[in-house]
C-alpha cells in the first residue's frame, strides 16, 4: 500500500510560521499546468487508469462501487468527473462508461448476457430531480423497497446499448443540471449529481439451464462546492436564509443527534438518528455496506483558497476513516459459558475416574483425524480511494490547479455482496 | 444618551444625506433578507452582489460630518463593515468577509459595553464564530463566541436596558424600536451565540457542555418564542436521546413529554419566527412517527437499565437486589430529583401544566417487578404501533425494521421480569413471528447489515428459548419425546441462522475469509462458538448420531482455537471463549473415544 501512497503539504501563504501541515492519500496528482511544462503534470487519462479502471474491475467482480469528487467551488471536481468534451480532456464518468462497453463487447456470450441502465439526478436544496426527463421539476421521493433497496421514487431508468447512447443522455443530463454563475466560478454546481449506472450481468449455465444474475450499481457523485457541505460532506443546501438567523437554528437538531450518538458510541445506536440529507442516505450501502467506495478532493492551489483548501484536506483525510459497523447487539453468554464451565468439569472427571484423562494426550488428536480444512486464502483488497484531482483554471481568479489524491484506509466497506436466488429474482422495473 | 441620538441636523444637505443613507441601508437589508430568496438558481447570489453595491454606496455617503461626530460615525461605519462582512461570507467570500468583520470589531472595541454597540458586537461575533469553523478552526471560533458570551452577561450584569439594534443606526428617530422588540432581537442573537458554542463544544468533544448549551438554547426558543413547533419539537425529542445515553430519565422523559406537548401545538399558533409559517407541514405525520420512536427508546431503555441493576452474574433476575432496590426506592423519594428538574424545566406555566400531565403517562423511575414492567412495556408498545402506522415496510425499510427490532427488544426485556418459563418462552415466540417474516423479504445485496443483525438476533432468541425448554425439561421427571422434539428443533433453527450470519461472510465466491473484518470478529467467532455449543445440546437416543455431533461440535471449537492461533490479535475479543474451546478441543476427542469404545463393547 505505501508504494502508491503520496503525501501532500500545504502553507499558509500569510503565516509561513505556522509550519507545513502534512497530509497522506493514496495518490495525489498536479494538474494545474500542462504536459508540456511539467513532467509531474497528471492528464485526465491517467487519473481514470489510477481509479477508475480499479473501480470498473469491482463492478464486474459485483460489487456496487461509488466514486465521490469533493472541493471548493471552482476546484474542478466537475471536470475530474465529466471533464470536457475536447480531445484528452474527457472526465471519469465517460471513460469509465466507454471501458464498460468495450469490455461487455468483448465477454458477451451467448452465456453471459449483460444489461447497462443508467439514471442521473440531482439533488438541490435536499430537492431530487431527474436529470433525464426534461419534465420532471423536482421534488421526486426518496424511498425504500425491500428487494430494490433505496431508490427514487418515478426516477427515469433507462436502457443504454452502447458508450454514445449514455453520452447522449449525459449531455442532456448536463444540460438540465442547475449551474450558477458565482463571482468565484462561472460554472459552479450547485447541486449533488448522481450519475447510476445499473450493471447487470446475466450467466445461463448450460448443464443446469439455471441463469444466475449479478448486479451492480455504479454511482459516480459530483458533490456541490464544498463551501456548502457539512462535516458530512453532503448539506449542500444554498444559504436561503438571512444570514446568521435561521441558518444555524434550523440545523440543532442535527447537533443534538450528534450528541447522543457521541455519547453511545460502539452500543447499537439506540438512538433514532436524524434523518440524513438525501444524499447520504441514498449512498448509505456506499459508505458502509456492499460496495467500495473513493473519493477525489480536487484543490485549488491559489493562496487566496488556502483555508478552504485545507479544509477540503482535512475533510478527505476525516473521510479516510469512515467505516460503517454491522452493529451486532449480542446476548450476554454468561449462563453458556457457565453451563459449558460445568460440562468441561464434568467430562475431565468422568474421564479421569475411568484413567483416560492422562491418556487424552495419548489419544488421537482430532487434528490428525480429520484436519480442518480452513478455506483457501482470498483475500479481497478492499480499497478505498481518497484523491483530490486535477481541473481547470477558475475563471475569475485564474487560479491553476493543484492535484492531489489519497487513497482511503483499507477495508470500509466490505461485506462481499451475495448473489442468492433472491438477487436473481429481481425485477429490474423501478416501482412507481 | 446613545450616540445616534436625533439631533436636530443643521443642514439640509446633510439631511437629505441621512434620508439617502437610510434608504439605500434599508434597501440593501431587503435585498439580503428578502428578495434573495426569488434569486433564479442560475443567479443565486444576485440580489446580494446588489445588496453589496448599495452598502458600498452608504459607505461613500459617511461623511467625518455625521452629526454626533466620531463616535456616530464609527458605529455607522461598524454596521456597514458588519453587513458587508455578512454579505461576503454568504456569498462564499470568506477572506473578504473577515476582513470585513474584523474592521467591524476593531471599530467597536472601545464602545462594546454600550447600547449602541454590545449587540452589534456580539453579532459580529457570532458572525466571525461562524466564518472560522467553515475554515475548520474551531479553537479561533469558540474564543469568538465565548467573548461573545462573556460580553451578554457583562452587559445584563451592569446595564441590562435593552439594546439598540443594529439596524436601528440608519433609521430615522420615529422608526426606532420599542424596548420589547429590542430586548426580543437582542436575546435571539445571545441565543444564536449559545447555539453557536453548542457546536463548537460538540466538535471539541466536549460532549455535556455542548448538550447543556442545546438545552438551553430549546429553553431559550420557547421562552421567547422563537420556534416552529415542529421543528422544535424534533429537537427536544432529540435531545431526549442524549439523555437515554447518559441514563437521565428523568430529563429524558421532560424532553419527550414537551416535545409531545409542543408537537400538538403545530399549525395551531402562529409561529413567531420572522412572521414564516413552519415550512414541513406536510411531514407532520413523518414527525409525528419520530416522536414516538423516540419514546419507544426511552421505554426501551428505562427497562434495559433496570435488568442491569437486576440480574445476577448469569442474566437472571436477583432477588435480594430487587428488595435492596425496592427498599432504597422507597428511603430516597424524590428530593433530589426535584433539585434536577428544576435546572431543566421547559417553558412557561401554562405549557408547563401539561408537560406535567403528559409526563404522568409513563414513570421515569426503574421499574423493579414485572408489573412495573409491564406498564412500562405497553406505552413503549403502542408507540410502536404508532411508529408503525407512518413507518411501513414497503418506502421506509430501514425505519421499520427498527422498529420491529425495538418491539423486539421490549419483549426480551419484559420477558426477564417474567417468571414463569412457559410465559417467558412465549414472549420470545412473539419476537420470532415479528423478525421473521422480515428478513426473508430482504435483499442482501441492499440490506446486508440489517440481514446480519436479524440473523444474529433470530439465532439468540431461539437460543434462548430452547434453553428455556431444556429448563422446563429439567422440571419435569421425565423428559418426553415431544419436549426432546422441541429442543432439537429449537436448536436447529438457532444453527440456522448462526450459519446463515457467517455465510453471510463469504465472499461472492463462496469462500469464507481468511481474516475477518475487526467488525464481524467477535460476532462471528461467537456464532461459532454457539453452534459449536448447540451440537453439545442436541438430544439423540443414537450414539452413532451423537458421535456425530460431537464430531461437529469439536469442528466449530477447533475453529476458535486454530483462528486464534493464527492470529493472535483476535485473542482479546474472545478470551472466555477460547479458554473453553480450548478445553473443549482436549475433552471431546477423549469423550468420543470412550463413546466408540461403548459402542464397539455393545456390537
Amino acid at each position: 500500500q505505501n508504494a502508491t501512497c503520496a503525501s501532500g503539504c500545504i502553507t499558509n501563504p500569510k503565516l509561513p510560521k505556522d509550519g507545513t501541515k502534512h497530509f497522506t492519500f493514496d495518490y495525489s496528482y498536479w494538474s494545474h499546468t500542462s504536459v508540456s511544462e511539467d513532467p509531474n503534470f497528471a492528464s485526465q487519462r491517467r487519473v481514470y487508469q489510477d481509479i477508475g479502471e480499479e473501480m470498473l474491475a469491482h463492478a464486474f467482480e459485483g460489487y456496487n462501487v461509488c466514486i465521490l469528487a469533493y472541493g471548493q467551488t471552482g476546484a474542478g471536481k466537475s471536470y475530474t468527473m465529466m471533464g470536457r468534451q475536447e480531445p484528452g480532456q474527457r472526465g471519469i464518468i465517460p471513460q469509465l462508461c466507454e471501458d464498460l462497453f468495450a469490455r461487455v463487447a468483448r465477454e458477451g456470450s451467448p452465456q453471459l448476457s449483460f444489461s447497462v441502465e443508467v439514471s442521473y439526478l440531482e439533488i438541490y436544496c435536499e430537492r431530487v430531480r431527474d436529470l433525464l426527463n426534461p419534465k420532471s421539476r423536482g421534488g421526486l421521493r426518496v424511498r425504500e423497497h425491500p428487494l430494490l433497496g433505496p431508490y427514487v421514487q418515478d426516477l427515469s431508468r433507462l436502457a443504454v446499448a452502447s458508450f454514445a447512447d449514455i453520452a447522449d443522455l449525459m449531455d442532456s443530463g448536463n444540460k438540465a443540471r442547475t449551474v450558477a454563475a458565482t463571482n468565484m466560478n462561472e460554472t459552479s454546481s450547485r447541486s449533488h449529481a448522481v450519475f447510476t449506472i445499473v450493471f447487470s450481468q446475466r450467466r445461463q449455465d448450460p448443464l443446469s439451464d439455471l441463469t444466475t444474475e449479478k448486479v451492480s450499481r455504479i454511482s459516480l457523485v459530483d458533490l456541490a462546492g464544498s463551501e456548502r457541505a457539512d462535516a458530512s460532506g453532503a448539506k449542500g443546501v444554498r444559504l436561503k436564509e438571512g444570514a446568521n438567523i435561521n441558518k444555524s437554528l434550523t440545523t440543532l437538531g442535527k447537533v443534538i443527534s450528534a450528541l447522543a450518538e457521541a455519547t453511545s458510541k460502539k452500543k447499537k445506536p439506540d438512538f433514532i438518528p436524524y434523518r440524513d440529507s438525501v444524499l447520504t442516505w441514498l449512498l448509505k450501502e456506499n459508505l458502509g455496506g456492499n460496495s467500495r467506495t473513493a473519493m477525489i478532493a480536487a484543490l485549488s492551489p491559489a493562496d487566496c483558497s488556502y483555508e478552504e483548501t485545507l479544509s477540503t484536506l482535512r475533510y478527505a483525510d476525516r473521510t479516510k476513516q469512515i467505516r460503517c459497523h454491522a452493529v451486532i447487539n449480542e446476548d450476554p453468554n454468561a449462563r453458556l459459558i457457565r453451563e459449558l464451565r460445568q460440562e468441561v468439569t464434568r467430562l475431565r472427571e468422568l474421564l479421569s475416574a475411568q484413567g483416560e484423562g492422562l491418556a487424552a494426550s495419548g489419544a488421537p488428536s482430532w487434528h490428525t483425524l480429520t484436519p480442518l480444512s480452513p478455506p483457501p486464502p482470498k483475500t479481497l483488497s478492499l480499497e478505498q480511494v481518497t484523491t483530490a484531482l486535477p481541473g481547470t483554471t477558475a475563471p475569475v481568479l485564474a487560479v491553476g490547479l493543484g492535484a492531489f489524491w489519497g487513497r482511503l484506509g483499507m477495508g470500509f466497506g466490505v461485506p462481499p455482496p451475495q448473489f442468492s436466488r433472491e438477487v436473481t429474482l429481481l425485477p429490474l422495473a423501478v416501482p412507481s | 444618551m446613545g450616540f445616534v441620538s436625533g439631533a436636530v441636523e443643521g443642514h439640509a444637505a446633510l439631511a437629505a444625506v441621512g434620508g439617502q443613507r437610510a434608504a439605500r441601508f434599508r434597501a440593501a437589508r431587503t435585498l439580503s433578507a428578502v428578495e434573495s430568496l426569488k434569486d433564479p438558481e442560475t443567479e443565486p447570489y444576485r440580489s446580494k452582489y446588489s445588496a453589496r453595491a448599495l452598502l458600498q454606496e452608504v459607505k461613500q455617503l459617511l461623511s467625518a460630518a455625521e452629526e454626533g461626530g466620531e463616535a456616530v460615525l464609527a458605529v455607522r461605519r461598524a454596521v456597514l463593515e458588519y453587513e458587508l462582512g455578512v454579505n461576503h461570507t454568504d456569498t462564499e467570500e470568506l477572506s473578504a468577509g473577515e476582513e470585513h468583520l474584523q474592521r467591524c470589531t476593531q471599530l467597536l472595541e472601545p464602545h462594546r459595553l454600550s447600547p449602541d454597540c454590545v449587540s452589534l458586537y456580539i453579532q459580529a461575533q457570532n458572525n466571525l464564530g461562524i466564518l472560522w469553523s467553515q475554515r475548520d478552526r474551531i479553537e479561533t471560533a469558540q474564543t469568538y463566541l465565548e467573548s461573545a458570551e462573556a460580553l451578554y452577561n457583562q452587559y445584563m450584569k451592569e446595564d441590562g436596558n435593552p439594546p439598540l439594534d443594529p439596524s436601528e443606526h440608519f433609521m430615522a428617530e420615529e422608526e426606532k424600536l420599542t424596548d420589547q422588540e429590542r430586548s426580543k432581537r437582542f436575546e435571539k442573537a445571545y441565543t444564536h451565540t449559545l447555539y453557536y458554542l453548542a457546536q463548537v463544544y460538540q466538535h471539541l468533544d466536549m460532549i455535556e457542555k455542548a448538550a447543556q448549551y442545546c438545552h438551553t438554547t430549546l429553553k431559550r426558543q420557547l421562552e421567547y418564542c422563537g420556534y416552529y413547533p415542529v421543528e422544535w419539537a424534533r429537537n427536544a425529542a432529540t435531545l431526549s436521546q442524549y439523555y437515554l445515553s447518559k441514563e437521565c430519565f428523568m430529563e429524558a422523559r421532560h424532553c419527550l413529554a414537551a416535545a409531545s406537548v409542543i408537537f400538538s401545538q403545530a399549525g395551531q399558533v402562529p409561529s413567531a419566527e420572522d412572521d414564516e409559517t413552519e415550512p414541513d407541514q406536510q411531514d407532520l405525520p413523518e414527525r409525528k412517527a419520530e416522536i414516538a420512536r423516540c419514546w419507544i427508546k426511552y421505554c426501551l431503555n428505562l427497562l434495559q437499565s433496570a435488568r442491569k441493576l437486576l440480574e445476577d452474574n448469569i442474566g437472571e433476575l436477583d432477588p435480594d437486589r430487587q428488595l435492596e432496590l425496592k427498599a432504597q426506592r422507597k428511603k430516597e423519594e424524590d428530593e433530589k430529583e426535584k433539585g434536577r428538574k428544576k435546572a431543566v424545566l421547559f417553558g412557561t406555566s401554562d405549557i408547563c401544566d401539561s408537560v406535567l400531565a403528559m409526563e404522568e403517562k409513563v414513570s421515569s423511575v426503574y421499574p423493579l417487578d414485572f408489573q412495573e414492567a409491564r406498564e412500562i412495556f405497553l406505552v413503549g408498545q403502542n408507540y410502536v404501533q404508532e411508529a408503525k402506522e407512518f413507518f411501513q415496510v414497503d418506502g421506509y425499510v430501514t425505519d421499520h425494521i427498527e422498529i420491529v427490532q425495538d418491539h423486539s427488544a421490549l419483549f426480551k426485556v419484559l420477558a426477564f421480569f417474567e417468571e414463569d418459563y412457559e410465559r417467558r418462552c412465549k414472549m420470545h415466540k412473539r419476537r420470532i413471528d415479528m423478525l421473521e417474516p422480515i428478513y426473508t423479504d430482504l435483499n442482501p445485496q441492499y440490506y446486508l447489515l440489517i440481514r446480519r443483525q436479524l440473523q444474529c438476533e433470530l439465532a439468540d432468541t431461539y437460543y434462548e428459548m430452547m434453553d428455556l425448554k431444556v429448563a422446563i425439561g429439567n422440571r419435569l421427571e421425565k423428559l418426553d419425546s415431544h419436549t426432546v422434539k422441541k429442543i432439537n428443533s429449537l436448536a436447529q433453527f438457532a444453527i440456522k441462522y448462526y450459519e446463515l450470519f457467517l455465510d453471510s461472510l463469504r465472499n461472492p465466491d463462496k469462500v469464507f475469509p481468511e481474516k475477518l473484518e475487526e467488525d464481524v470478529l467477535r460476532p462471528a467467532m461467537v456464532a461459532k462458538f454457539h453452534i459449536a455449543r448447540l451440537y453439545g445440546k442436541l438430544i439423540t437416543s443414537d450414539s452413532k448420531k451423537q458421535l456425530e455431533n460431537m464430531q461437529t461440535s469439536l469442528e466449530y471449537y477447533s475453529f476458535l482455537v486454530d483462528y486464534c492461533e493464527k492470529y493472535p490479535d483476535a485473542v482479546p475479543a474472545v478470551e472466555t471463549e477460547l479458554e473453553l474451546s480450548k478445553e473443549m478441543v482436549n475433552l471431546l476427542p477423549a469423550s468420543m473415544e470412550r463413546l466408540r469404545a461403548k459402542l464397539s463393547s455393545l456390537v
